[in-house]
């Protein structure tokens, strides 16, 4: 499926904002307080490979030409970690300096954030079991695990409406993106309810 | 007196410049301001940071810019780059992002301003900004400001003490609180074109809070004028509340017998409340207000601080809020 030699100039493509990233922040286009700009638009990339991600599957159960897009899943999640680990470590170090009583009332108080560790903590063991030997170590248990990615979705979703303080923007943006690739496999799974219904459902009512 | 009774107020020595720096300190910022302006073009980089101010003020209030008094308010503490003071903004009638305004403020026309006073004095009427500002003498205030958003900035303001200004206007026994309003225009502040907000901006401070002699209204920053960003021509620095309460580029001032709405606490009231003053006990319901960033921060390290109950200033303040629950009035 993969060809070997594309895989450096797909990991280019996908490291490129972080590349952006650091650059920006190293030459100081993020002064004076590197922190905002630099989590939003972390968040951001982390959100977008998420929305990729979530979209996948239905894009390539409605339309047949995008299967080649399957070969990119694992590369498109990873990403969505990646991002969200700089997401997460600009948090600890541009924004609360590893101040960690600053961590630890976020960390109590703040629903915003501990939705948004949530969300992390179910990338870090989605990224943790992504690689093939653990694909073959968990067999069956593989696929309902990494259906958790939704609640993800879910919890991302929370995090970006529960810190609004008057630009909801972002939050309207990513809202439909992340919500319709849900929605898509809801429908799935109550079609497939319904036609078994259909079978047994007695004559009574 | 041998031994020195600090003020809260008062900070220590780690933050204190050079005593000869100081006290040549606008003329050193001025000439530092040539050579760096000269030497380094338009770079943002750290190494070529404008220490001053190089606007020129109008000729209606020249005289009163050459002629600012010095203030012990302040003295020593480290000042943030005019810099960065003048390119990180929350101004929403501009925009969103914090360098919106100084994008888009070059164009706002700051000169004539009129200033409306109405309301429970004897004295009202609409008052030319210059009219206003002559009849004082003009005073450079270091003070800090500290945003709701948990970040902060050391300014030297230019201006005079509300006090003084009000009371020219003899606000009578029914005149409890006193309102501002900032410019409504929305052909020179984009922002107000849509959003949540309800344009214009307004605030409001209780009569005691406003003749308190903390409470500054400034016409400047740096030694010269403010910049359009950072809410020319007049503003408020009401330095022991969070920022918003400091109302930027005032058209009205109206004493008022009840407490006027404020623009954030009808935007969010479980979340703004009138008095917002500082107060590392009580937390915003959504983040943590015990610790500030004192900007500009390092490189990759902010200067995390512990926020201070009324930003530093308890002792001239505390007083208003004797037998008041400051949780309860947020």
């Amino acid at each position: 499926m993969w060809d070997r030699k594309e895989k450096p100039y797909v990991l280019l493509v996908f490291c490129f904002p972080a590349i952006w990233l650091f650059y920006s922040l190293l030459s100081g286009r993020y002064f004076p307080d590197p922190a905002e700009p630099f989590m939003t638009l972390s968040g951001i990339w982390a959100g977008v490979f998420i929305c990729l991600s979530l979209s996948i599957t239905p894009l390539t159960k409605k339309v047949k030409k995008l299967r080649v897009i399957n070969r990119y899943r694992r590369f498109i999640g990873l990403s969505a970690f990646w991002y969200a680990s700089i997401h997460l470590l600009a948090y600890l170090v541009l924004h609360a300096g590893f101040n960690m009583s600053w961590i630890q009332e976020d960390l109590l108080k703040r629903p915003y954030i501990y939705i948004g560790v949530l969300a992390f903590v179910i990338l870090t063991v989605l990224a943790i079991t992504s690689p093939k030997t653990m694909v073959r170590k968990l067999g069956k248990r593989w696929k309902p695990l990494h259906k958790l990615v939704y609640l993800a979705g879910l919890a991302i979703l929370a995090h970006l409406w529960w810190q609004i303080k008057a630009d909801s923007e972002i939050a309207i943006w990513f809202t439909p993106f992340l919500l319709v690739p849900l929605l898509f496999r809801v429908n799935f799974k109550k079609m497939k309810i319904n036609s078994k219904n259909t079978c047994t459902k007695s004559t009574s009512h | 007196m041998l031994i020195k009774i600090k003020k809260t107020s008062d900070i220590s020595e780690h933050q204190v410049t050079d005593q000869a720096i100081y006290l040549n300190r606008r003329q050193f910022m001025r000439n530092s301001a040539l050579s760096v302006a000269a030497l380094s073009g338009t770079s943002h980089a750290l190494a070529g940071l404008q220490e001053g101010n190089l606007i020129s003020p109008p000729t209606s209030l020249a005289s009163a810019f050459n002629n600012i008094q010095e203030t012990h308010f302040g003295m020593g503490e480290k000042i943030a780059p005019f810099d960065v003071a003048s390119s990180y903004n929350n101004f929403y009638e501009f925009g969103y992002g914090k360098g919106d305004p100084a994008k888009r403020a070059d164009n706002f026309k700051t000169d004539p301003w009129t200033i409306t006073v109405e309301g429970e004095a004897d004295i009202v009427g609409t008052f030319a900004l210059e009219d206003i500002i002559n009849e004082h003498q003009l005073e450079e205030r270091i003070y800090r400001l500290r945003c709701v958003e948990a970040w902060s900035m050391v300014v030297p303001w230019v201006g005079i003490s509300l006090a003084d200004v009000l009371k020219k206007f003899k606000p009578n026994s029914k005149a409890k609180y006193v309102y501002f309003e900032t410019l409504h225009d929305p052909a020179q502040f984009p922002g107000q074109k849509g959003g949540n907000i309800q344009w214009p901006y307004r605030e409001g401070l209780r009569i005691d809070e406003a003749m308190n002699d903390l409470a500054f209204l400034s016409v400047g920053m740096y030694g010269s004028v403010l910049p359009n960003q950072n809410g020319a021509p007049v503003r408020l620095v009401v330095p022991w509340k969070y920022g918003f309460k400091s109302i930027k580029s005032i058209v009205k001032i109206r004493f008022v017998e009840t407490m006027p709405e404020t623009t954030w606490n009808m935007l969010a009231p479980q979340e703004y409340g009138f008095y917002a003053n500082v107060n590392p006990g009580v937390d915003h319901p959504r983040w943590t207000q015990k610790q500030e960033r004192r900007l500009p921060g390092g490189l990759l390290f902010p200067n995390v601080i512990d926020t201070q109950m009324f930003n530093g200033y308890k002792e001239e303040v505390a007083g208003l809020y004797s037998g008041m629950s400051l949780v309860k009035n947020y």
